[in-house]
């Protein structure tokens, strides 16, 4: 989705609040932000014209029963699935269909329910075991930590700027109402949990969670009935790794090169973005980020989020509402979550988590395999 | 089983086939089996049919190097789900000079002097046996 055409306009956002809910549905966590959203938009279910729902491990048809309790009237509901950045990517779609004039007003709802512990990702169809998960190879945590080993070979960064990552996300989502966990950790605590795939610790691990997330998008013309002040999503751009001959590389997409492209979509600069949120499902994502975007040098991350720029009174205020780290990240509903950060953000409305005069706000969601990039505005 | 009994042979057996060749004799080497362009030279492993420098469609099975270096690693400490290899233990990113990236498990290392750069081998390494008493096996890497 580019900057083109008629102007998307975030009219309503909403959460359930991410954690653990063993008693509740799916369709009851996506009905609650779904409702939240509406509210905050101020629009009613029959205003709807589409709905696409972002999901990881639920199953099939699990948009189709959320959107199906809110009503019956025929809309199309679509199921969009990109691992971690399922929501995301399903915001850029309702997006794109109200550039093209399909639809006037989309709803995108993100959900998921997750088990204990670590990510399955050796496991395999059919049952058998998969030969990467048999030979140890299935490691998710240790792809964030052979990025960071990586970083700290050629770049000298430190295990306590990773660890720093953790201390800054516990510290904004204990301002979070939303947020799985609102407990300060100390920079001790998280060096000194237990080890899971050295750099990371167990506090430098994202939570599994169960929540869900909702966005109200419109046309321009249309968001002119309900608000005086409109949040954009200017762009959003999705990438997949590029093969660059003769170079190893573990990233899960083109970050620098999309971000370079998202920025010129929007007519900005990484030197606008006053607040962002980024994949931090372990914490070498923030180090590797803040430089992908273009907040710091290549190399510097490490110093640059130990230093404190990306603390909500930072130059560069990053993941305010606690990051996957501390807010959790019920997978499909992360970027539904992102998005209603910066929405809050920008409409002034994160209470003790505001940065001042945020105006530009930008997200860095990651899914496995694929990346999405959006910049959001006032 | 007619063959059972004392003077049965132990057989090895690949994890996977296809994905490396067995040596002949358990303390030979295996050899990992990649692709190569046959139209621009590029490497590959795992296999696959088409490459993605040059667009060629078909590309030949290719023995890759028994010697690489670390790209990068990490030290496991939690076992994932379905893994054979128990933590701790030292998964790398090993490059071959064929300029392709192995994921592999570090064996016969210790685990706190494993370093990027560090120069790796390939080695045979039983990973379980199976109800017949044959020994399943795969590769790791080790220093050199």
């Amino acid at each position: 989705m580019g900057n083109d055409g008629t102007r998307v306009v975030v009219l309503g956002v909403g959460l359930h609040p991410f954690g653990r809910f063993p008693e509740k549905s799916m369709s009851d966590l996506g009905r609650t932000a779904a409702l939240e959203a509406m509210k905050d938009a101020g629009v009613s279910y029959n205003d709807i014209q589409a709905g696409y729902c972002g999901r990881v491990v639920a199953s099939t048809g699990v948009g189709l029963n959320i959107f199906e309790e809110l009503g019956s009237t025929g809309i199309p509901v679509t199921n969009v699935e990109l691992a971690c950045a399922s929501s995301s990517r399903a915001a850029e779609f309702a997006a794109t269909a109200i550039k093209a004039g399909v639809h006037d007003m989309c709803m995108v709802v993100g959900v998921e329910k997750m088990p204990r512990g670590m990510l399955d990702l050796g496991q395999s169809g059919g049952g058998g075991m998969s030969f990467a998960g048999a030979m140890g190879l299935a490691l998710l945590p240790g792809e964030y930590a052979m990025q960071a080993r990586r970083h700290m070979a050629l770049h000298g960064s430190k295990r306590e700027h990773f660890a720093q990552v953790s201390v800054k996300a516990h510290k904004n989502g204990c301002l979070n109402p939303y947020a799985q966990y609102q407990v300060p950790l100390s920079l001790e605590e998280v060096m000194n949990s237990r080890m899971v795939a050295d750099p990371i610790t167990l506090y430098q691990c994202c939570p599994t969670s169960d929540g869900a997330s909702a966005v109200v998008l419109c046309s321009e013309e249309t968001a002119r009935r309900y608000t005086t002040k409109p949040v954009y999503l200017t762009v959003s751009m999705g990438a997949t790794p590029i093969y660059t001959p003769g170079e190893v590389q573990l990233s899960e997409g083109p970050t620098a090169w999309l971000a370079q492209r998202v920025y010129e979509k929007a007519g900005l600069g990484s030197e606008d973005v006053d607040v962002a949120q980024c994949h931090d499902a372990f914490t070498p994502g923030e180090v590797l980020t803040v430089e992908k975007l273009g907040f710091c040098k290549e190399g510097e991350g490490g110093v640059f989020v130990w230093e404190g720029n990306t603390e909500i009174t930072g130059k560069k205020p990053m993941n305010t509402d606690g990051g996957l780290l501390s807010r959790g990240h019920p997978m499909g509903a992360t970027g539904g979550a992102m998005i209603t950060e910066i929405v809050r953000q920008l409409r002034g409305q994160a209470g003790p988590r505001q940065v001042a005069n945020a105006r530009v706000g930008m997200i860095h969601n990651a899914g496995v395999g694929g990346i999405q990039l959006s910049i959001l505005t006032t | 089983m007619s063959d059972s009994g004392e003077g049965s042979t132990k057989h090895m057996v690949p994890l996977r086939a296809g994905i490396f060749r067995l040596p002949d004799t358990p303390e030979g080497k295996p050899v990992l089996l990649g692709s190569r362009c046959p139209k621009c030279g590029a490497y590959y492993f795992p296999k696959r049919h088409i490459c993605i420098g040059c667009g060629h469609d078909g590309l030949d099975e290719a023995e890759l190097s028994a010697r690489g270096k670390v790209w990068t690693y990490t030290i496991a400490g939690q076992t994932p789900p379905g893994s054979l290899v128990e933590a701790p233990y030292a998964l790398a990113v090993v490059e071959l000079p064929e300029k392709v990236a192995i994921r592999a498990v570090l064996t016969d290392v210790d685990l706190d002097a494993v370093r990027v750069g560090m120069d790796v081998e390939i080695t045979l390494a039983k990973m379980k046996e199976d109800q017949d008493g044959n020994d399943v096996v795969s590769y790791k890497f080790r220093p050199v």
